[in-house]
């Protein structure tokens, strides 16, 4: 037994030289195979098999020899029934079970680091129990392979560590270089997937809606899923509940656990999930999560893992969200700043050196950046004038100061800017500070002070031609006035006169006819009163002469309606009618004067304006034309129209269908008396419902009077 | 002297006026108080000078007169004052007419009985003269 026990002794040596040869070796079947075929040959035992404690809890055979089925079979039933006892025990258990022939059969605890335990089982032909050393001899190489297992565990763990390290590394790596993000979270779920052998990986993230999970990175799920697929953040499924509770959650065996699983992993067969949060500072993004097809458990290492490379995404994803956030806002900012109409210069740091200047700088100075690299640069050029400099300076940096102290928007500064190429522009500096930079807004008042004065001009001359349009009503008025005192002298008068002649007559006869002088002398003094009665009417009948006076010349009639136009212009306007006029183009002049002709196509247009008044068509049509010696000028109203009883009387005085107070009844009473007094005619046409014409016709100059 | 003088003139103080003043020196007067009536009496009897008025109901001054000059009128070589205080309304026609060669003389009212016999003489005694 003495040799025996040294050739066993020799052969544990070999064992244990080939252990620690195999350490480096992975898989784990790998391991044990060399394991039992070691045993077999070097024990020459007839039956080796190694079982392990599966996360069910039952055990079962990693490794086993022969692979008689039936054999086997027999062999697992007696694991099974007394594998737990051994393991739980630590001690070794011999049997005698009857295989193809019976066999002593010797269970023994394989220990390592915890959990991770099985039994080496080694069997011999014969109906007697192993003998003690020999037992001591597989005890002892058991536990040799316990420390192996252990040791190489504790290296793979080390390795395992090791390649977790390297890839969060650079997942890490990769964040920080800015890539694009869906890139890396590609390469977190391939990495993932493959350092934790896992069937899928996913990066859920969290839409919107707050309840929507959808797949935005995966390794190993089927086709056309990612960027598609989604699933409820139900808190009753491992993903809900992770995102809700911003906890890790592992499961070995999902269908045996507490979570419901969505219906992408059933479709998937998923059997063992570990799921984590990917948390943002203010809201969960999303779950990162493993998944097998077998049932398995993640170990706290494993989920602490999963967990790191999720913080890498998260943290990078949440970056990325915070740049292009930034950078959508750089590009608002940079898209206003450059189509600002204010001239913008930023500058920093002590030496007020210029960072940005907008491209409305540039259009309204002409200096580029390079001219103007520094404030400094910009005084001289833009205020060469040595005294207006300083005081511009002076007074530009008690402002800023100001402002800083204040912690205000400074108080904006009117200056004259000399541009590049030596023009001037009037400009609005305001300053803001923002502790870093330093920014400077103009506003060109240039163009506005252009617009002003021609606003002014504008307005003084509006102001003029309703000055005129004033005086001329004025005038119009005056001559209404007189003319109205005019016709009623002159319907005195006229009545007067005859019987004045009578009575003159009479006293005359009556003087001739009496001889007693006092009767006579009475007689004369009556009629010298009589003569005094006379001339005094005679004068009264000068009001009624005719109403032009002074000298004529050639009038342009167009331009005397155009003129006229002018004057009602903006009257016609504010009333929202519409004025067209047609003049031929050779009208002859007529002998006239102007100002009396202006006032009598003043009153012409003032009366069809007071006719389209309240109109639901309001247009006054004006046509000149020279007609067989005649200048012809229509004033056509969209009007009422003149019923013909009223169309006799329209041009005697003082009658008026306006509203009390609205018009002197004299306006085309005038009219009529001026064309008239120049040797014309005016004349109305006019059908109820149809408007007014009314016809001017004046002689041409040349042309025989009628 | 057996001059006969036709006044026209719808007033009857003026028309006694002419009649006082014309038949005071010894001219036969007739008056007639409208146009119409004017014309008729015109045709009745020739007369030497017409004194007429422009403002009269139914046919006015100038009318009157054209009817007066027309060709196969009666007047064509009688003179005619028209006598009138500057009515505008009528320039425009007295013009037509004196351009369509129609002879008249102007008055100024109110004529004086001495005004009126210094006309008439004048155009009386001128013409006869002639």
């Amino acid at each position: 037994m003495s040799e025996g026990r040294t050739a066993r002794i020799d052969c544990l040596a070999a064992v244990t030289h080939a252990a620690q040869y195999l350490a480096g070796m992975r898989p784990e079947a790998d391991l044990w195979r060399e394991f039992g075929e070691l045993i077999r040959r070097f024990f020459e035992a007839d039956v080796v098999a190694i079982a392990e404690r599966a996360p069910d809890g039952l055990l079962c055979f990693s490794y086993a020899s022969p692979a008689d089925e039936s054999a086997r079979l027999r062999l697992l039933e007696a694991v099974r029934r007394l594998g737990g006892p051994v393991l739980d025990s630590g001690f070794l258990s011999t049997e005698i079970i009857a295989l193809p022939e019976r066999h002593a059969v010797a269970l023994l605890p394989v220990v390592w680091e915890k959990g991770a335990d099985a039994l080496l089982i080694v069997g011999h032909v014969g109906d007697t129990p192993l003998p003690r050393d020999l037992l001591d001899v597989y005890l002892a190489v058991a536990r040799l392979i316990g420390s192996t297992l252990t040791r190489i565990g504790f290296e793979e763990q080390l390795k395992r560590r090791a390649r977790e390290q390297t890839c969060i590394a650079d997942l890490g790596r990769r964040a920080l270089e800015g890539g694009e993000i869906g890139r890396l979270m590609d390469e977190a779920v391939e990495q993932v997937a493959q350092i934790m052998a896992v069937d899928y990986c996913g990066l859920f993230e969290l839409l919107p809606d707050g309840s929507t999970l959808l797949l935005r990175a995966g390794f190993g799920w089927k086709e056309g899923l990612v960027g598609r697929a989604t699933i409820e953040a139900d808190p009753g499924t491992q993903p809900g509940y992770t995102l809700r509770s911003g906890r890790s959650a592992a499961e070995a065996n999902v269908q045996a656990e507490r979570f419901a699983a969505p219906p992408l992993f059933r479709a998937h067969a998923v059997a063992a999930s570990a799921t984590v949060p990917l948390a943002g500072r203010e809201r969960p993004m999303g779950v990162m999560g493993v998944h097998t097809r077998t049932v398995r458990t993640f170990t706290d290492e494993e989920v602490t893992f999963l967990q790191s490379a999720a913080n890498v995404v998260a943290t990078a994803w949440e970056r990325k969200q915070a740049e292009d956030r930034i950078r959508e806002s750089e590009k608002k900012f940079r898209s206003m700043t450059d189509t600002s109409p204010l001239a913008i210069y930023m500058s920093s740091g002590i030496e007020q050196k210029a960072e940005y200047i907008n491209p409305t700088f540039t259009r309204l100075f002409g200096y580029t950046l390079d001219d103007v690299p520094t404030v400094s640069h910009w005084w001289p050029l833009a205020y060469p004038d040595q005294r207006y400099r300083d005081r511009i300076v002076e007074e530009w940096q008690r402002k800023v100061a100001q402002a800083i102290e204040t912690n205000s928007a400074i108080e904006p500064m009117a200056v004259v800017v000399t541009c590049k190429d030596g023009s001037k522009k009037n400009i609005l500096w305001g300053y803001i500070s923002t502790g870093v930079q330093n920014w400077a807004f103009g506003l060109d008042l240039t163009d506005r002070k252009r617009a002003e004065e021609a606003l002014r001009a504008a307005n003084a001359k509006l102001t003029n031609t309703l000055e005129e349009l004033r005086a001329t009503q004025q005038q119009v008025i005056q001559s209404e006035k007189l003319a109205a005192l005019g016709t009623l002298a002159a319907g005195v008068a006229h009545e007067l006169n005859n019987p004045l002649m009578g009575i003159m007559g009479y006293v005359t006869v009556a003087c001739e006819a009496t001889q007693e002088p006092q009767a006579r002398a009475l007689l004369e003094r009556a009629s010298r009163e009589l003569e005094r009665m006379r001339d005094l009417i005679r004068n009264m009948l000068g009001f009624a002469r005719p109403v032009v006076e002074g000298k004529l010349s050639a009038v342009d009639v167009a331009a005397v309606l155009e003129r006229t136009l002018a004057l009602l212009r903006a009257e016609f306007k504010v009333r929202d009618i519409t004025v067209t006029t047609e003049v031929a183009a050779d009208l002859p002049k007529v002998t006239a004067q102007a100002e009396y002709l202006q006032q009598a196509l003043l009153n012409l247009l003032m009366n069809a304006r007071d006719a389209v008044e309240g109109r639901p068509e309001r247009q006054i049509r004006i046509a000149a034309e020279s007609r067989g010696g005649q200048v012809v000028v229509r004033v056509v109203d969209t009007g009422p129209g003149i019923p013909p009883e009223r169309q006799g009387r329209i041009f005697d005085p003082f009658f008026t269908t306006k509203p009390p107070g609205k018009g002197t009844g004299l306006g085309l009473s005038i009219a009529r008396n001026i064309v008239a007094d120049l040797g014309g005619s005016l004349t109305c046409d006019s059908r109820v419902g149809e408007g007014a014409t009314f016809t001017l016709m004046l002689p041409s100059e040349g042309a025989p009077a009628r | 002297m057996g001059k006969h003088i036709l006044v026209i003139d719808d007033e009857e103080m003026v028309r006694e006026t002419f009649v006082l003043a014309l038949s005071a020196v010894g001219y036969a007067v007739e008056a007639a108080a409208d146009g119409e009536e004017g014309l008729a009496r015109a045709q009745a009897q020739r007369p030497d000078l017409v004194f007429l008025d422009l403002r009269m109901p139914g046919m006015d001054g100038v009318e009157v007169l054209r009817r007066l000059k027309s060709p196969g009128g009666c007047c064509g070589d009688v003179p005619v004052y028209i006598v009138t205080a500057f009515q505008k309304e009528f320039f425009g026609a007295l013009r037509e007419a004196a351009k369509a060669g129609i002879a008249f003389q102007l008055a100024d009212k109110p004529l004086t009985i001495g005004q009126i016999q210094m006309i008439a003489r004048g155009a009386l005694e001128g013409r006869v003269s002639e």
